[in-house]
């Protein structure tokens, strides 16, 4: 069993869609350096795809999510790995119908597969343990992750979402239903990734 | 955040998003703290608007005291207004009174029994309480007596969503388009829904609805992708050969098409170069011809 890591870039996207509609329940994937074919024990989520922040429990636009998502990643040593989710209600960080359903979707193209549920009341500009919770599926049933968690750079990861939570960075990240409103929003985040680069 | 938008901008925004019921609790907040509030003598009798507006983005952002002063001043010019009162009831919602906020909406009722604001705060509060069978319910008999509610009437096909009781859902979207026959957003909604629900005759049915959304709006890439893919998933299920499969193959192509046109006409160069949004749908289509 792999251990995981969480890029910087990974950890504030995922966070910055969440506090981007802190009154919606919104998803997105996660990605992760392809090293099915090597030696390496360790699943290295490298960055974060948001999606929806509108009916997550429907799925056309989600599987033509996937499809683009999967289509770029080809070629780039990338593979679709993670899953997160953060709920519509305050105090919900439970795993519902729709988490459990895209998760194991992903975890049939990736076994490894890891589901993350985004605590609302963590997501904050202050340093915070464990904003998510990771699951695996195991036993048939996800469960919370037993793999060792790397977080080398705890300090960087806490530092670069305050910045970037202060400037107010969250309203330049596009989901892909920003992207289906108006093809030209780019749901990569090239500026958004520059711009977490640079707060490390 | 606002500091440098002038009053008058402040001013339009604000009404802008009055109008258009767009929830950007943060940006107004800060526009109110930070520009407006100083010179809050010069907006007439757009003010009272205005403090309506600040306190729930107030209640939304957690900023109590600002809520507070809202609703103060709200209370001196219009005292006893159930209007204010209403505020007041989700100033406790917010902060998770939720006893005092079920207290004040039912003590409206009691001296408005129309006032359908009150009814639907009832149903929030249940939703913020994870209640949603009881929200549900309550919703239903709201509609009872209040059926060209089209808020109302989404607000409970999400509702339905949530507990993934899509024919339900379904017939909440049906309602909506009843009365709006003409909306693209609604047909969309609807195929979107008997899409996930899935099956052979609700896939059909989601191709025709998505096909008459991209008829109502052809610019609505949402139900062009819909189009695309129940067109695709019906190829796929059809016999080998047939009538169907072909028919099902040719709108699969043809949506796909015009989904290329959009992403070419549109998007950066760059971006499609690197999105690949063209060897997607095409590798999908190949799949197709060869299943």
């Amino acid at each position: 069993m792999a251990d995981i890591n969480v890029t910087v870039r990974a950890h504030c996207k995922l966070l910055l869609h969440a506090v981007k509609y802190p009154h919606a329940a919104v998803n997105g994937i996660l990605l992760a350096e392809d090293n099915r074919n090597k030696e390496s024990k360790t699943l290295k989520f490298v960055d974060a795809i948001p999606f929806f922040h509108v009916s997550l429990g429907l799925s056309p636009m989600l599987e033509m999510a996937l499809l683009q998502v999967e289509a770029y990643c080809k070629g780039k040593n990338l593979v679709i790995a993670g899953y997160y989710q953060a709920n519509e209600n305050y105090s919900d960080n439970e795993m519902n119908h729709v988490a459990k359903t895209i998760g194991r979707k992903v975890q049939e193209n990736f076994h490894d597969a890891c589901l993350f549920m985004i605590d609302n009341r963590k997501v904050k500009a202050e340093s915070v343990s464990q904003p998510y919770k990771i699951y695996t599926l195991r036993d048939s049933g996800w469960r919370d992750s037993d793999r060792k968690n790397i977080s080398e750079d705890d300090i960087s990861k806490e530092e670069s979402l305050y910045a970037l939570l202060k400037s107010g960075a969250q309203r330049q990240l596009c989901d892909f239903d920003n992207h289906f409103d108006d093809v030209r929003n780019d749901w990569r985040n090239l500026e958004l990734n520059d711009l977490i680069n640079r707060c490390t | 955040m606002a500091q440098r938008v002038g009053f008058d901008e402040a001013r339009t925004t604000m009404k802008k998003y009055r109008e258009d019921q767009i929830r950007d609790s943060d940006l107004v907040l800060s526009l109110w703290e930070d520009v407006v509030s100083d010179k809050c003598n010069r907006l007439g009798d757009e003010l009272w608007l205005v403090y309506e507006q600040v306190c729930t983005a107030a209640l939304d952002c957690r900023r109590f005291d600002i809520a507070e002063d809202c609703i103060t001043c709200l209370d001196n010019k219009f005292p006893r207004s159930i209007r204010v009162r209403r505020l007041q009831g989700m100033y406790h919602e917010a902060r998770e009174e939720f006893s005092e906020a079920e207290e004040e909406y039912k003590s409206i009722l009691e001296k408005d029994e129309t006032n359908m604001y009150a009814r639907k705060r009832q149903v929030a509060t249940l939703k913020a309480r994870n209640k949603i069978g009881e929200a549900i319910q309550k919703l239903n008999e709201y509609l009872k007596s209040f059926m060209t509610d089209y808020e109302a009437w989404n607000e409970l096909c999400d509702l339905y969503l949530s507990q993934h009781d899509y024919g339900n859902a379904a017939f909440c979207l049906e309602e909506l388009l009843m009365s709006n026959p003409h909306n693209h957003l609604f047909h969309q909604k609807y195929a979107e829904i008997r899409y996930t629900q899935g099956g052979n005759e609700n896939m059909e049915l989601a191709r025709s609805y998505f096909a008459q959304a991209v008829k109502l709006n052809p610019n609505n890439l949402r139900a062009l992708n819909g189009l695309f893919l129940s067109a695709s998933t019906l190829a796929v299920t059809s016999s080998k050969g047939g009538k169907d499969k072909q028919l099902n193959l040719k709108y699969a192509t043809w949506a796909a098409e015009q989904i290329q046109i959009k992403y070419q006409t549109q998007q950066p160069e760059a971006q499609l170069k690197d999105t690949k949004i063209r060897e997607c749908l095409e590798k999908h289509l190949d799949s197709l011809q060869s299943a």
